[in-house]
């Protein structure tokens, strides 16, 4: 099950088709501890973590400037939407985390220099649900031009 | 202290750190939030060890059920916090007597 939601990661659509991503598992107890410990946006105790790495310098051979700084990291998000839409399919509970020291989460994971550790997901069986509240839908859709909601005129 | 204990120790250390470290460039109402986590840990810390403590048991229960309040109501969790820390000063007077 855990290799399924992973591998949802690398259907994930990806600039230029570059598929510069590496994804960490850590399952293992001590090192999930040590992980936690070093990413406080990590709340729960999950099961699992998947890092969603870049490879930097490839990166910025097959892209550029634009690859290594922006698309990258889009890249590393909608490969984690990927995995968490998996998982949620499977009812694996997941979060995406952005709070954890980047530096230590490459030194624990031995990850070398041009890898760098964009996102984490939590994955596991949530205790609980706690559905975070949305913006409305129309004051963030707009049709044909910025403000004009949906079945409103453009002036 | 034995070796289990001292590594628990250090990973409650490394989550503080962590979060000083990350609160540098984080939204203003995760310190709150990280604080009141770390008060949590520090609990599930000292549980079972030389410390039980059911005041502080269900103190932590309570962090736990209603943390997530940083996120999704903040209004809500501001409240929760005074509400801490009104029942942590009444549990420190009743104590002190």
């Amino acid at each position: 099950m855990l290799l399924q939601i992973v591998e949802a990661g690398i259907w994930a659509p990806n600039g230029g088709n570059a598929q510069t991503w590496v994804f960490v598992v850590v399952t293992e107890g001590d090192r999930l501890r040590h992980i936690r410990a070093v990413s406080p946006g990590i709340l729960g105790t999950p099961a699992a973590v998947v890092a969603i790495c870049q490879d930097k310098e490839l990166a910025e051979e097959k892209g550029g400037r634009l690859a290594r700084e922006t698309a990258s990291v889009m890249d590393s998000a909608m490969a984690g939407e990927n995995i968490m839409l998996y998982a949620v399919g499977a009812g694996v509970g997941s979060c995406a985390v952005l709070s954890f020291h980047k530096e230590a989460v490459r030194q624990l994971l031995g990850l070398p220099q041009a890898i760098v550790p964009e996102l984490l997901i939590t994955l596991g069986y949530a205790a609980e649900e706690n559905p975070l509240p949305r913006r409305e839908f129309q004051s963030v859709c707009f049709f044909e031009k910025y403000g004009i909601a949906h079945g409103s005129r453009a002036e | 202290m034995d070796r289990a204990l001292n590594d628990e120790a250090l990973e409650l250390v490394a989550y503080m750190v962590s979060s000083a470290r990350g609160l540098v460039d984080e939204n203003r109402m995760y310190g709150p939030l990280r604080l009141l986590d770390a008060a949590g840990r520090l609990i599930a810390f000292v549980d079972g060890k030389d410390i039980t403590d059911g005041f502080l048991l269900r103190t932590r229960a309570l962090i736990d059920s209603r943390k997530h309040e940083a996120a999704t109501d903040p209004e809500a969790f501001v409240g929760f916090l005074d509400e801490l820390v009104l029942s942590l000063a009444g549990e420190l007077e009743r104590r002190g007597k």
